[in-house]
């Protein structure tokens, strides 16, 4: 059986849980291609209007999978860790693809830690009702979790070398922005692209040691829920002496996102930072000439600073 | 210290049981002044840009409450960014420079916890004091639901026009002033008999339509521009299930109650959908079983639980032809655009009941 | 004689009026700009009307208006039905399509689509939020370009290679327009890439979820540009009729709901001869300050909109007596 994986939402942090848990199996797995146009065309002909660009992208994906595998795997995620919550659109997504695109076979896990559902328990109960047998389906699933762990362990790894190495560029930028659109060939890879081009060295909020960052940013904010957040929260204050700047990629109208950053913007002072919101159609020519006056200031404050110190 | 004196965001007429809770508890309440143009655009004036309206109002709401001399805050949360609403209105008030206390009463789904927040509210209050205020505020909250459905039914076909709101304005005035349970009791049941008495021009079957969506903008009718009023003034029978009771008791009892709306909402959605997505789900489902004309989901503009419960309202809608009048507000929503569609929505469904009737 | 109805819809943009006759017999007919004035397009399309009228045989026993000035014009003409633009619409529409299954609407300020079946509405939707994709947004963004907005249309069929254009939010779009322009995109894409947009958008937006089958009509100010046209049937698939009168439909349609709603009253074009003035005022009669709408007829006060509550218009006849 071959099991369509579209490239959207987590599986720009769990591709590698997933295609190793599902290829253990006995499955073949098949990979929509990186966001393209014509995806996200179709991703937004099919989604309610005012659906985040997230939710329209996994739909356009899903659809280009259509016919070129058998099923396709939409997991539904609620919470991972008891007291913490995904975005609703994680617990949505599998009956919102399956309300869109009626006709599409679909093969889901559900993880719900508050309601002790868990996720070894539900993708061993997923691969079982497609016939795998218990005992393949649980050594599949250690060999993904540790692969998956080996994985992070890398992520976490990259961070240190971003604090320990010397800057590559003039200034350095912390982008910050869920993994599934700064990953995402037309969302965040323009952008990551452009400020590269326009001489700055990029870190990423994707690029920390998540459980720390989790942890980081739940000691500052501390009633907010969303496990994804929490770390973006958590990567601003990890790296706030390490950049010059940052730099904020928000989807149109992510709620999460937009009282996030709010209240970012009140808590850490003293840094540069800019918010970039897109939405499908956002024309790349306003983008651009954000991003390069940003990176203007961020030259102009370590010039002054540099003569303030030379000065003194 | 000046005195204590503890506010609330506004939501309907709901504000006599948050008073009463906070009298009871013993400290002094100071209710928000009421909502109008500039609660909503003092508050989207601080608030971040797309965030969903009800912030906005609650901001509004407590800056005008803290400029009337307010030193406390009570703020509740549901499920999805409402949880959060507390935490970022804090840090917003705090840097417009206002001195006050905030109790969070979002965490605390355990009694615990819950005792704890409202012992903030009124310190030194007692744990029976404390069951009693929320108790007797509990009912008045009740009252006034079970008054405001039986309106929302009937008011559309009153024969002289103004009958129910008189009946009712008197209601809120003595609500306010009820302090026994018994007392509220029979308020409730005097009035529920007066508005029975009143003469309706009311048809054998009226248009009946259902108001599903997001728990802020159908309980406030000044976020929704009056919407059910507005129904009703077409002639409709209007049919809302939230209130704030409601919401509560599925609170305590969330795990029993998701099981119950999603076996209503079967086959369309397998899993919760989040805060109230899945109950506007289930009772557009049902109410199109049980034979209603219509129903109208509401929406702040990107309230994600929502936007996923369209997709398949769309879907209900299409394969069923069941008309469903999708309404997003934001705090740019022109009241104008409002009632054109309202009274086009209302003439459609009379339109298809003639066309029903006379073919 | 023969009984007739007067239908006039008030739009922001144009003023329509018809008289049809007890048999659906269309007997006059006028079309102006409102250019912001609404009673005084009304009284000039009404000397029009009068003009085609005189020479027939119809009388004018009830009048209909319809559109965003509707109740200002009603209280004018003492009409006897009153009615939002989109029931209007398909009334008129299905006089003259009686097997219509879709209606499309791109008007100046907003749009929208209306779903019948067996000659009843029975689905519809209006757009949103923002005026992207409408009426108002294809002429500001003609006068960026430099082209009358009419003649918009004949570039966008010159067009073989359409650019691409952010078209859900007037905003993007602009900065994205300028900046093709600016890179050297030839004027005619642009003109295409922009019908494109508000058809996507249409679809994406008010068109979403909802069964379009033909026929369908489409119908408003935009139907003229047959750019939007071809963009609608490529996109959809289907045919898309483009009725001569259609900016009329909603004129036809209140007209016929005045007839049917059965009132009648006496008419007279000779309400053109009276002084009309509106005034805005604030109410402060409450933190709300509802902004009331009134209109006084030779200084006497007719009637007045706009307040949530009784009291605004309680005052402004008290300051309208008072004056």
């Amino acid at each position: 059986m071959r099991v369509g994986l579209p490239r959207a939402l987590l599986y720009h942090k769990y591709h590698v849980l997933w295609t190793t848990f599902l290829e253990e199996c006995g499955f073949t797995t098949v990979v929509s291609p990186p966001t393209n146009r014509r995806i996200l065309e179709r991703g937004v002909a099919l989604a309610v209007d005012e659906s985040c660009l997230p939710m329209k992208v996994l739909l356009g994906h899903i659809e280009s999978l259509s016919g070129r595998c058998d099923a396709v795997f939409v997991p539904r995620q609620e919470a991972f860790e008891r007291g913490e919550h995904l975005c609703v659109k994680f617990m949505g997504a599998y009956d919102i693809v399956r309300n869109t695109i009626p006709d599409l076979r679909l093969v889901t896990y559900d993880v719900n830690a508050d309601h002790g559902v868990d996720e070894r328990r539900s993708m061993i109960a997923m691969a079982r009702s497609l016939g795998v047998p218990a005992r393949v389906a649980r050594r599949a699933y250690v060999l993904a979790e540790a692969a998956q762990h080996a994985h992070e362990v890398e992520l976490a790894r990259l961070q240190q070398s971003v604090a320990d190495s010397p800057r590559s560029g003039d200034v350095r930028i912390l982008v910050v922005g869920h993994s599934y659109n700064l990953a995402d060939e037309l969302i965040g890879a323009p952008i990551l692209g452009y400020l590269r081009t326009l001489g700055a060295e990029v870190v990423t909020s994707d690029e920390v040691d998540k459980a720390l960052a989790r942890r980081t940013g739940a000691s500052m904010s501390p009633t907010m829920k969303w496990r994804y957040n929490k770390e973006l929260l958590g990567s601003v204050e990890l790296y706030r002496d390490m950049v010059d700047g940052i730099v904020f990629v928000v989807t149109f109208p992510c709620g999460p996102d937009s009282l996030m950053a709010e209240l970012c913007a009140r808590r850490v002072t003293g840094i540069p930072m800019t918010t970039l919101v897109l939405d499908e159609l956002a024309g790349e020519a306003g983008t651009r000439t954000r991003l390069e006056s940003f990176v203007d200031i961020l030259r102009e404050r370590r010039r002054r600073a540099h003569l303030t110190v030379v000065g003194a | 210290m000046s005195e204590r004196l503890v506010t609330f965001p506004h939501m309907g007429e709901y504000w006599i049981a948050f008073e009463t809770l906070v009298l009871e508890l013993g400290a002094t309440p100071l209710v928000p002044p009421r909502m109008t143009k500039h609660t909503l655009e003092v508050g989207a004036r601080h608030s971040p840009e797309f965030v969903c309206v009800p912030f906005k109002y609650n901001l509004g709401n407590f800056i005008e409450a803290l400029d009337a001399g307010a030193s406390v805050i009570g703020q509740a949360g549901g499920g999805c960014r409402f949880g959060y609403y507390a935490e970022v209105q804090e840090a917003i008030l705090r840097d417009l420079g206002y001195e006050f206390e905030m109790v969070n009463l979002t965490s605390s789904w355990s009694i615990g916890e819950f005792i704890a927040d409202f012992k903030r509210i009124a310190p030194g209050v007692s744990t029976l004091r404390i069951a009693r205020a929320f108790a007797i505020a509990y009912r008045k909250a009740k009252a006034l639901e079970a008054i405001d459905d039986r309106v929302r039914k009937n008011v559309g076909f009153e024969s002289e026009h103004g009958a129910h709101d008189r009946i009712v304005g008197r209601f809120h005035r003595e609500l306010r002033a009820a302090g026994a349970f018994r007392d509220v009791a029979r308020l409730e049941e005097r009035t529920l008999a007066e508005l029975a008495a009143l003469p309706l021009d009311k048809p054998e079957r009226p248009l009946r339509v259902g108001v599903v969506g997001e728990l802020y903008v159908l309980m406030e009718p000044f976020a929704n521009h009056s919407i059910e009023r507005r129904l009703a003034e077409h002639g409709v029978e209007v049919h809302r299930f939230v209130t704030l009771t409601k919401l509560i008791e599925h609170g305590i009892r969330h795990r029993p109650h998701v099981r119950a709306l999603l076996g209503e909402a079967d086959p369309w959605v397998k899993y919760h959908l989040g805060a109230d997505g899945t109950e506007s789900v289930a009772m557009t489902w049902k109410l199109m079983q049980e034979g209603f004309d219509g129903m109208a989901h509401l929406k702040p503009f990107g309230c994600m639980p929502e936007v996923s419960a369209m997709s398949v309202l769309q879907r209900i809608s299409r394969e069923h032809t069941f008309p469903v009048l999708f309404v997003s507000y934001d705090a740019q929503t022109a009241e104008t655009g409002i009632r054109t569609r309202i009274e086009a929505f209302a003439d459609m469904l009379a339109m298809r009941v003639q066309g029903r009737t006379s073919a | 004689m023969r009984k007739g109805y007067l239908g006039v819809d008030i739009g922001s943009i144009s003023t329509k009026a018809v008289v049809v006759a007890a048999d659906g017999d269309i007997v006059a007919s006028a079309y102006l700009w409102t250019e912001g004035n609404p009673i005084g397009a009304v009284k000039r399309v009404l000397s029009e009307i009068e003009g085609q009228a005189a020479g027939t045989d119809v009388r004018v026993v009830a009048v209909g208006t319809t559109g965003s000035a509707r109740e200002l014009i009603g209280s004018v003409l003492g009409a006897q039905v009153v009615k939002n633009e989109i029931t209007a619409h398909a009334m008129g529409t299905l006089s003259m399509h009686p097997d219509v299954r879709t209606i499309f609407e791109i008007g100046g300020q907003d749009s929208k689509i209306i779903v019948l079946r067996d000659g009843v509405p029975v689905d519809y939707a209006m757009n949103t939020l923002c005026a992207a994709g409408t009426g108002s947004f294809l002429s500001s963004q003609a006068r960026r370009l430099g082209i009358p907005v009419e003649d918009f249309g004949d570039y966008a069929l010159r067009s073989t290679r359409p650019t691409k254009i952010a078209g859900r939010c007037t905003v993007f779009a602009e900065s994205d327009l300028v900046h093709k322009a600016q890179i050297g995109y030839a004027i005619e894409d642009i003109v295409a890439g922009l019908c494109n947009a508000i058809v996507n958008n249409y679809l994406n937006n008010v068109g979403k979820g909802k069964e379009i089958e033909p026929p369908i009509v489409f119908q408003g100010g935009v139907s003229k540009n047959v750019g939007v046209v071809e963009a609608f049937k490529r996109l959809t698939g289907h045919d898309v009729i483009v009725d001569e009168v259609g900016h009329l439909m909603g004129a036809v349609g209140i007209a016929l709901l005045a007839k049917s709603s059965g009132l009648e009253g006496d008419f007279d074009f000779a309400v053109r001869e009276f002084e009309f003035q509106t005034m805005g005022d604030e109410c402060g009669g409450c933190a709300n300050n509802c902004e009331v709408v009134y209109v006084l007829r030779d200084g006497e006060f007719l009637d007045g909109w706009g307040a949530r509550c009784g009291t605004g218009i309680e005052r402004a006849r008290t300051a309208s007596a008072g004056r």
